[in-house]
């Protein structure tokens, strides 16, 4: 008898770990969303938060193109089925692309255009912490992150609630990490 | 006839010990010329660098660049070589000698580490000319004294620039070679403006000319150049990365982060709109991966009369000289997994806790 309580007891903590974790995936499959392999790694201002994710997707065995600069005419010959954009201006970085604020800004426009018009769903992340939330970053993620299907911050990147501000407003789902490396079990999670 | 010419010797013979007199006058005072110019008279100043066990040779940077032996730019190289062969890391202190914990650092590597697999070049005081006085503009220390088991060692607090009595002045403007971007004079003294350096150049160039030859000559795979920043510069607390770095930096960055010890990352400036750091030029011009590390210095920036470098409330001289120790280790860790081959691994052992080094202090590591 106290066999099989045991067993039932097993059986209700794995069913109840496998509705916890595969709820966030199903959150985003009732509204439409889902996310799938291959990824496209790209960045929203040319911080290094992209290399991060590229190191952390590797790290999970996601299947990526690594693109930081990639522009909307080239989206399609990709041949990829999420966007994982990571925001971040740096000028360091804009400035080895050859870019400014403002051409980075029309880039990403073009981009998400040519995605919304293949159905391309992207996940928006903010691994960088508090360091990498200044004027421009900003001016990035309040124009963008609205256009994002999911978003993954970095808890010290949202110190001012900013993330959470415009994942209210704009319904996305929102998951905050500890630490950046945390990063990488969501996108496991989350992408099929 | 013969008196002509006996006349004409005689004569010939005054005006030839004129000329001799006239030519030896001119060889002195080119000499004396070539010794303000090139200061090659003055030795390189010594510092107290006590090697452990895991040294096993040292070299001198002229050894590479010749023309720099006997000068005030001359400084020593220490090998840390492995009993399993691997791959190779250059790491400089000292290019700025009053951003002491990358020296600081850089000595606790020559007198507490070993290394496994692999070989470890450290340089300690890499502009060596800028070792040999302070800057006179800042009210600093001439020298710190750390009171260890062996007595007080004593460490000279530098300057950012090359000695001024060891380089001709500077010029108006400095035209970095070979691009020919345009700095402040001064900054022709500052190691980390004159990358890749110059044979036939100034003192300073010749330095940076010398550890391009280095990292050329024994085929050096990762750079790592020691810096401190003003605790409020945007780059303080930096790792920066040569583009081809960034993905071992990156990995390195999340890892610190891991263990509790933030870092902020950032990728070198593009060749075409800064030249002459050491991050970009060791990337461009070498096969090395190339990076920069920033601690946090209160004794840059708008820095307070009396500032305390070492036992600094925020920002402790033990504390800054653990991070540059932590960011080394967690940079040969990343490149040793990014490169995945064993034959190119290197394995760097410190023979001391970290956690030790801020608790109990360099006193307490330094031999």
């Amino acid at each position: 008898m106290n066999k099989y309580k045991l067993l039932n007891s097993t059986v209700v903590v794995l069913v109840l770990l496998s509705l916890f974790f595969s709820g966030v995936a199903a959150e985003e499959e009732a509204k439409g969303v889902t996310f799938e392999q291959p990824i496209l790694i790209t960045s929203f201002g040319q911080s290094p938060g992209a290399m991060m994710a590229k190191v952390l997707s590797k790290r999970v065995d996601l299947e990526f193109v690594y693109n930081p600069t990639v522009k909307g005419e080239n989206l399609e010959e990709l041949d990829i089925n999420t966007i994982v954009a990571v925001v971040g201006a740096s000028g360091k970085g804009l400035g080895a692309a050859g870019l400014d604020i403002e051409d980075e800004i029309s880039r990403v426009e073009s981009l998400l255009q040519t995605a919304e018009e293949l159905e391309i769903p992207m996940i928006i992340m903010h691994i960088e912490g508090v360091q990498r939330r200044g004027d421009m970053s900003n001016k990035l993620i309040k124009t963008f992150v609205p256009q994002s299907e999911y978003i993954i911050v970095q808890k010290s990147g949202n110190d001012d609630g900013l993330f959470t501000k415009l994942s209210e407003e704009n319904e996305i789902t929102l998951e905050q990490v500890e630490k950046a490396a945390d990063a990488a079990p969501v996108l496991n999670e989350i992408i099929d | 006839m013969l008196n002509k010419h006996m006349s004409g010797r005689s004569n010939f013979s005054r005006t030839g010990y004129f000329l001799l007199f006239a030519v030896a006058v001119l060889l002195l005072t080119l000499t004396f010329q070539a010794q303000i110019v090139i200061h090659g008279t003055a030795e390189p100043i010594s510092h107290d660098v006590r090697p452990g066990y895991g040294v096993t040779d040292v070299k001198w940077l002229s050894d590479y660049q010749p023309a720099l032996r006997g000068t005030p730019g001359d400084t020593p190289i220490y090998h840390l070589e492995g009993k399993e062969n691997g791959g190779t890391a250059l790491i400089l202190g000292g290019t700025h000698p009053n951003e002491l914990a990358g020296v600081l650092a850089a000595v606790l590597l020559v007198e507490q580490s070993e290394v496994s697999a692999g070989t470890v070049f450290v340089v300690p005081n890499a502009n060596n000319s800028a070792s040999s006085y302070t800057d006179p503009r800042h009210d600093v220390p001439e020298w710190i004294e750390i009171r260890t088991e062996s007595g007080v060692r004593k460490f000279r607090y530098g300057s950012r620039y090359t000695n001024p009595e060891h380089q001709k002045e500077d010029p108006e403007k400095f035209h970095h070679y070979p691009s020919g971007f345009e700095l402040e004079g001064k900054e022709s003294r500052n190691l980390n403006r004159v990358h890749p350096g110059k044979k036939d150049g100034s003192l300073t160039q010749q330095i940076s000319y010398g550890l391009f030859e280095f990292v050329d000559t024994e085929s050096v795979n990762v750079v790592i150049d020691m810096h401190e920043a003003s605790p409020d510069w945007r780059l303080a607390n930096s790792l920066i990365c040569h583009p081809d770095a960034l993905e071992i930096g990156s990995m390195a960055k999340m890892n610190m982060e891991m263990e509790g010890t933030d870092i902020k990352i950032e990728q070198s400036r593009p060749a075409d709109k800064f030249h002459g750091l050491s991050h970009r030029e060791f990337g461009d011009n070498t096969e090395a991966y190339a990076f920069l590390i920033e601690s946090r210095n209160p004794g840059q920036g708008d820095v307070k009369d009396n500032v305390d470098i070492v036992d600094h409330p925020k920002f402790p001289l033990k504390r800054r000289v653990k991070f540059q120790l932590k960011t080394i280790n967690h940079i040969l860790t990343s490149y040793n997994s990014f490169v995945g081959d064993p034959a190119r691994k290197i394995d760097l052992n410190l023979n001391m806790e970290l956690t030790e080094l801020e608790k109990s202090g360099l006193s307490e590591v330094l031999r």
